[in-house]
């Protein structure tokens, strides 16, 4: 007999209280439904334990792979911004915020066009940029590329890609390189590389002058000799 | 219609008495009992004797209803003589559940269309994939003919079960029953009452209705370690733990239940699909929404019938139920007696599944621990 209704017996008739035998089926029953209380209880019980520690598990392990996604998008060279299909901004890193020097306040708002018309003020092109804005967010599933200059004069390169969670696309994800430097040492280059051809036509020419002057020399080197042949045909024997 | 219920159990033999009935104008007896009875053909012959021009249609069961009681290893008989309705029967046998799918467009086809209006079919339990039966069915019958049944029954051994239609009970066999006739009117309500709980795992291994594998690790090892030391009872105890399958965006859940369990090849057989690739979550019943899941089905049921209060319920519910519920499983189908009112007669059984539309005007579906009530008039 379960316990509890062992108890219950002792307690409300007594120790050595006979269960009559027209009350046996009942009595019977009763502790079936205590026994079988006890074990749905400890089924439940066991199910939110094991429930409990793989959520725990899926948790932690969810967590650390957020730290680790994290930790890459602030590790890249590029400022990168997400966009949902929305348009509202689902997540960007550090080296973004840093390139537009947009203020913690709009980022957080997580508003592109508020975060866009800060941006369209630095730029030396602010239609063409926006112009190229709108066509993408129209075409979901393209790709870009092109350089943006800065009125500050800094230059960026600007990919973006269409974000897929398997075959559909959720949003847009662009980066930003910093180009400027690259930009710079390029037009230097290309100044030095016409330095050096004007110097050398320079100097070609000058090698040509020289030539002829050579030549204009013998001429007259040679005419100098006739001259001098001449004279001594006059000299008094 | 005229209905009437007869009763056997081994203490008191037929209640009321069947000898000397001799009813001509039964077309249909319905017949559900337990698996050791049906194999004793001495009781088939008592009914077929006082029913003689009768289609007997039956199978066995993991607990027969009668009314608002519920009996084990017992026969239940359910005596009809419709006032319109014709009744054709069909059946057949399947080696495997591979033939499932076969197999239910050879029964719906060997059914006449003309004035079809409601077809109930009956499976065997164990070797059947029931979802597969469903869509065999589906695709063979008009539109506008339901379709509602169940999967057949063996206590709570999972060992065998038995289907008969007009023949001998016997097992890997489904019978259909078609009901013909513009004056017949059909409901049906079918509802679970069990909430999916913890994480969503990811079927990522198996065959039909074949679970091996979740998240990549062993199926059978997770249900053993939520089971505990009810383990040793699988596959029965893994009833107390249905999977609930994801659908696709828009369309209802699905509750499987197992009904074998192979330890070589570390899987689970359930009633139905599992497919790859499906989000499934882990179950859990709770009485009182068990019960309200009965009362709730009776609703449906009485709602797609329109208002007229049924004459003949047909309850189909799972055996899970019974575990769960145990000394109060009367509960539900007093629940089902309170919605449908008195007049109705309440017949049915506890089975291995259950075969309903969702909602009015759908195809049907195989369904795991719900209680499925199919009511009929006749205008």
């Amino acid at each position: 007999m379960h316990n509890l209704l062992k108890r219950q017996f002792k307690k409300y008739f007594g120790e050595s209280y006979q269960i009559p035998t027209e009350w046996q089926e009942l009595v019977n029953a009763v502790n079936d439904a205590y026994t079988q209380s006890d074990i749905d209880r400890g089924l439940m019980e066991r199910s939110l334990d094991i429930s409990s520690q793989e959520l725990l598990h899926a948790n932690s392990e969810m967590r650390g792979f957020i730290s680790l996604l994290n930790a890459t998008i602030e590790s890249t060279a590029d400022g990168i911004l997400v966009v949902n299909r929305q348009g509202k901004i689902v997540s960007f890193n550090q080296k973004f915020m840093k390139i537009w020097h947009i203020p913690q306040q709009i980022v957080e708002s997580r508003d592109d066009e508020q975060a866009l018309s800060f941006v369209l003020d630095q730029l030396k092109n602010p239609d063409g940029f926006l112009n190229k804005v709108r066509e993408l967010y129209a075409n979901p599933e393209a790709e870009s590329y092109d350089e943006l200059i800065f009125k500050d004069e800094r230059v960026f390169e600007r990919y973006s890609q269409p974000q897929r969670i398997g075959q559909a696309v959720v949003g847009r994800v662009w980066s930003f390189r910093d180009i400027t430097e690259r930009k710079r040492a390029e037009e230097e280059i290309k100044k030095r590389v016409k330095e050096l051809e004007d110097f050398y036509d320079m100097a070609v020419g000058r090698e040509l002058r020289m030539k002829e002057l050579k030549e204009q020399m013998e001429e007259m080197k040679e005419e100098m000799e006739k001259l001098k042949k001449e004279l001594e045909k006059y000299k008094k024997p | 219609m005229k209905i009437e219920q007869k009763r056997w159990t081994e203490e008191k033999g037929w209640f009321p008495e069947l000898k000397g009935t001799v009813d001509e104008a039964v077309q249909l007896v319905l017949l559900f009992g337990a698996t050791q009875l049906l194999k004793d053909l001495t009781y088939i012959h008592d009914i077929k004797s006082a029913y003689p021009k009768a289609h007997l249609f039956g199978c066995s069961t993991a607990g027969e209803i009668c009314s608002t009681q519920i009996t084990d290893n017992s026969l239940v008989i359910t005596a009809v003589s419709f006032e319109y309705t014709q009744i054709k029967c069909a059946q057949v046998k399947i080696r495997s559940s591979l033939d499932s799918l076969q197999a239910g467009e050879i029964l719906a086809r060997s059914l006449e269309k003309d004035d079809l209006v409601h077809v109930i079919v009956l499976s065997d339990g164990i070797n059947v994939n029931g979802s597969d039966l469903s869509e065999g069915l589906n695709n063979n019958l008009p539109e506008g003919v339901s379709i509602t049944g169940g999967l057949a029954g063996d206590g709570e051994r999972f060992q065998e079960t038995l289907v008969f239609c007009d023949d001998i009970p016997a097992r890997d066999t489904i019978s259909v029953l078609g009901l013909y006739g513009k004056s017949l009117k059909v409901g049906y309500g079918s509802l679970g009452g069990w909430d999916p709980f913890g994480p969503e795992r990811l079927i990522t291994r198996s065959k039909g209705n074949i679970l091996y594998e979740l998240d990549g690790k062993s199926a059978l090892e997770l249900y053993k370690r939520y089971l505990g030391e009810h383990a040793k009872n699988l596959p029965a105890s893994g009833l107390l733990f249905p999977l609930s399958i994801r659908a696709k965006e828009g369309e209802n859940g699905l509750v499987r239940t197992i009904l074998s369990v192979n330890e070589e090849e570390q899987s689970l057989t359930f009633a139905g699909d599992v497919p790859e690739g499906v989000y499934a979550r882990l179950m859990k019943a709770n009485f009182d929404r068990l019960i309200d899941g009965a009362i709730d089905a009776a609703k449906k049921s009485y709602l797609t019938i329109g208002s007229f209060s049924p004459e003949l319920a047909i309850l189909i519910s799972c055996v899970g139920r019974k575990m769960i519920l145990k000394q109060r499983t009367e509960e539900e189908v007093e629940g089902v007696r309170d919605i449908l009112g008195d007049k109705t007669v309440l017949a049915g059984f506890y089975s291995y599944g259950e075969i309903c539309p969702f909602t009015l005007g759908t195809k049907c579906d195989l369904h795991n621990q719900t209680m499925t009530i199919t009511v009929l008039s006749e205008k």
